[in-house]
């Protein structure tokens, strides 16, 4: 007997989230693969996907990166489901089961994209890293973050200042803190210490919290 | 057309005095205070920190034949207010139509030089421009092109060293052909024709509407009423303006500001490092309160009162007019009112001059360094989360500290803070816990020579009150706490020139002020005295003062001393120490309860000024039993555990 792609996939999916222990079990039981047959093992190894040592079962790198494809779409489509149309018990599970075939390789990126690169799925279990969320690593280094996530010693451009209160918004423009200005952190403790031009100002920390940065795109300056 | 130019040569901006106006405007601590010295010759408060000036200041400059009334101005980083003392300088600028504004700068700050020039240049009056500590912009290695702010802005540019007088000479040669500016910022989405009319603000009056009504401000400023339908159209785009202007100036730096690298790493740059950090800034701090310690406490208090008191004044001085007035064949009357137990010589004078002026002017001269070399902010730093825990932010120090030179002053310089709260706060912690320099050296010495377990204890119970009110009053009062944004000035070496000079300004100001006060105290005790009122007095306050208080009944004329001036009443706790009347533990209660007291009477009249009357009363009846209530739990405390300090 042959297996469908559709069925393969399960396979291989039970493989991995067997190897993950403990709940994935439950997961799967859920998708209704509950245990995995010695013939669909056979095959799996005659398509180079496993290698089977008496009992131990291991996946080849091809293996590897098709399960880890597989069960990072049916976590994804687990999130996009809980995320965006809320908890709904066993119609999330059936709807992702279905999902992880159907959805292209070009699809998951958007969907872990919008999803903000997830770490984890519903059930706590942890989402395969795909490329677009090591690239997005990467650009986490050069994005906007608070000033409070700035080391001492670090400067970088200011962003925006995201405050609806404004007269702090006035009052920090015209010490010289606008969108642009090179910022740079002397001090974080007990209030922050900031430097904008050759201007030093101390402020506190709900402050700074909104002032916004472009970490990652600090040119080198020169002065103290 | 009637635009700003006619109505301002309608009503020309002189004075009563017919003389030609000078406003001295520009962002804090750039030295306009120094240059208002150097142009008019009159001596202002200068210090090394922000807010220093919190009133205006005028002077008289000679030009030539010409004279012109020069005003210095509080600094403000921006003309659309956010203080009240941004508030004053703004409000001389629209009512006062200065005939020149001289906008003072600090060259290393070329961005918010250009956000105020670029606010100034929409008010539309003949301005120039200073920029001010070339020599430390120089340092850093800053260079800017002034000729093409000249350009741009259509005036004069001079550079200066105001604290050295370089470039004052030349500032005096443009000032007559100071220049109407143009005003190259122009917002994106105000059109052409309701630009139409270049000399009206409307950017400016716009920015204004974001926290005030525009309309009275563009009546003060002579403008009619066809600038009427375009503020009510973009009423609400004031914010916009703003933006655009930080941008329009943020594009202006690159063009005017060369930096090349600086020099070297400066030593007070790494002492301006470590004064503002916790770990060594607090060690640091313990370093100056305790050379403070021995400087004012010990060589002021001790050294000097030692010889004012003791030689100079009871060994020469007091017998010598005891005698002059016996050859004179004066009076019992005359001679007991001159030198004896409460003589205006023997008492009021001896304590103005012997007791309180040495403690007063070491005091001074320590504070002068303190303020003169940048230190005081960064105390800011340091104790901004206690602070907090009072409602207030770190700022609050500033007047707390100055409050250790004179309550009166600082209760002024509470205009500095941010919300009407803080400054009801902090003029309420001043009245009650801060001794001013004059009280504080006594009790130094008083304490200091005693025990210093003593001298701990009462500085704890004294701090422990201030938290306690403090933290009350900061839950307790209504309205909220303003965002702690505070600039941090460069640690500068000081200049001797000018702390002397601050310190005989202000020895001057205590004399005038104290020893009319002094004198007019020791009146109303001799004449008590003679009147048998003061044993009257005495007897019925017995209970309070003897019996909740443990002390001597004649501790009670300290605490009439001290209703006049603290430090009159703690000049009188000296002598009673010295004459073996009072136990240390006496010391520690009574000195709390002169402490907390009423502030002197020239504080309440600040306080009636900066509060109004009403709630100057309600903090004179809040702070009077308090204090006896918390002499009185410190006397019992003492006694119960039987402390022996």
């Amino acid at each position: 007997m042959t297996m469908n792609r559709r069925e393969l996939d399960e396979v291989l999916e039970y493989i991995w989230m067997s190897r993950e222990g403990g709940d994935a079990a439950q997961e799967i039981a859920e998708c209704d693969k509950l245990s995995t047959s010695d013939e669909e093992l056979a095959e799996l190894e005659a398509a180079g996907l496993i290698r089977r040592r008496g009992q131990q079962v291991e996946f080849t790198d091809r293996g590897e990166a098709e399960a880890s494809d597989l069960v990072r779409r049916h976590r994804l489509a687990e999130r996009l489901i809980v995320d965006i149309l809320g908890p709904g018990g066993h119609e999330v599970q059936d709807a992702a089961c279905e999902f992880e075939h159907v959805i292209a390789p070009r699809l998951t990126e958007s969907i872990c994209t919008l999803l903000g690169h997830p770490r984890k799925c519903p059930h706590g279990l942890p989402i395969p890293e795909g490329d677009c969320c090591r690239e997005a690593r990467r650009q986490v280094e050069s994005v906007v973050v608070p000033l409070t996530a700035l080391q001492v010693g670090e400067a970088a451009p200011l962003a925006y200042i995201s405050t609806r209160d404004y007269p702090r918004l006035q009052k920090l423009i015209s010490f010289g803190i606008s969108p642009g200005v090179q910022i740079r952190v002397h001090q974080r403790f007990p209030t922050y210490v900031i430097q904008a031009e050759e201007t030093q100002i101390a402020l506190e920390s709900q402050v700074a919290r909104d002032i916004y940065l472009w970490r990652g795109r600090s040119e080198p300056k020169t002065a103290l | 057309m009637v635009g700003c130019e006619g109505s301002a040569a309608a009503q020309p901006g002189t004075g009563p005095t017919g003389r030609r106006k000078i406003a001295l405007v520009g962002n804090p601590n750039v030295g306009k205070s120094v240059l208002f010295m150097r142009l008019t010759g009159r001596y202002v408060a200068v210090s090394n920190y922000p807010g220093t000036t919190v009133e205006v200041t005028r002077g008289v400059m000679k030009l030539g034949r010409d004279e012109f009334e020069v005003i210095d101005t509080p600094g403000v980083n921006t003309l659309v207010p956010q203080s009240e003392d941004e508030r004053v300088t703004r409000n001389i600028l629209i009512d006062e139509k200065p005939d020149i504004v001289v906008q003072v700068a600090d060259a290393k700050n070329v961005m918010r030089t250009l956000h105020v020039l670029s606010q100034l240049s929409e008010i539309r009056r003949p301005t120039v421009l200073v920029l001010n500590l070339m020599d430390e912009a120089r340092l850093r290695g800053i260079e800017i092109r002034d000729d093409e702010i000249s350009k741009l802005f259509g005036i004069d540019v001079v550079k200066t060293v105001a604290t050295e007088g370089t470039g004052i000479s030349q500032l005096r040669r443009v000032l007559r052909g100071a220049r109407l500016p143009a005003s190259p910022f122009a917002a994106s989405f105000i059109p052409r024709e309701a630009r139409a009319q270049p000399d009206l603000p409307l950017q400016l009056l716009l920015e204004w509407a974001q926290y005030e009504d525009p309309h009275p401000l563009a009546h003060r400023m002579g403008l009619d009423g066809t600038l009427g339908e375009s503020l009510e159209r973009y009423k609400d785009m004031g914010r916009i303006v703003s933006r655009e202007r930080a941008a329009f100036v943020e594009g202006l730096v690159e063009r005017i500001k060369d930096q090349s690298a600086p020099a070297r790493v400066r030593w007070t740059e790494l002492l301006g490092q470590w004064t503002r950090t916790p770990l060594l800034g607090i060690p640091i701090l313990a370093g100056v309160l305790i050379a403070t310690y021995y400087f004012v406490g010990v060589l002021g208090a001790g050294v000097l009162v030692d010889f004012f008191e003791d030689t100079l004044f009871g060994r020469y001085l007091t017998p010598a007019l005891s005698s002059l007035l016996r050859t004179l064949s004066a009076g019992q009357f005359i001679t007991d009112l001159v030198v004896g137990k409460y003589g205006l010589f023997s008492v009021g004078l001896t304590y103005a001059f012997a007791i309180v002026l040495p403690v007063v002017s070491t005091f001074f001269i320590a504070f002068g360094v303190l303020e003169d070399s940048g230190y005081l902010p960064r105390l800011a730093i340091l104790s901004d989360r206690i602070f907090r825990l009072m409602g207030l932010n770190g700022k609050a120090v500033l007047p707390m500290v100055l409050g250790l030179g004179c309550d009166t002053m600082a209760t002024l310089t509470t205009r500095i803070l941010g919300t009407k709260k803080e400054r009801l706060t902090t003029t309420i912690l001043l009245a009650l816990g801060v001794p001013c320099s004059a009280q504080l050296g006594v009790i130094m010495g008083l304490l200091g020579a005693r025990s210093s377990g003593a001298l701990v204890l009462f500085i704890l119970l004294i701090l422990s009150q201030i938290l306690i009110v403090g933290t009350l009053s900061g839950r307790l009062l209504p309205g909220r706490r303003s965002d702690f944004i505070l600039e941090i000035p460069p640690i500068r070496m000081v200049k001797w020139e000018n702390i002397l000079l601050k310190t005989g300004l202000r020895v001057k100001w205590f004399l005038l002020e104290a020893v009319p006060l002094f004198l007019a105290g020791t009146m109303i005790l001799f004449a008590m005295d003679r009147l048998k009122l003061l044993g009257a007095l005495v007897g019925g306050l017995r209970p309070v003062v003897s019996g909740l208080l443990g002390l001597p009944p004649q501790t009670a004329e300290v605490f009439v001393m001290g209703f006049l001036r603290r430090d009159y009443g703690a000049a009188g706790l000296f002598t009673m120490s010295e004459a073996g009347m009072l136990t240390t533990v006496q010391v520690v209660v009574s000195l709390t309860v002169l402490t907390l007291f009423v502030p002197c009477i020239a504080n309440f009249f600040m306080i009636v000024k900066e509060q109004g009357l009403k709630r100057a009363l309600l903090i004179l009846g809040f702070i009077t039993p308090y204090a006896v209530a918390a002499g009185a739990v410190v006397n019992f405390a003492l006694r119960r555990l039987g402390v022996s300090l």
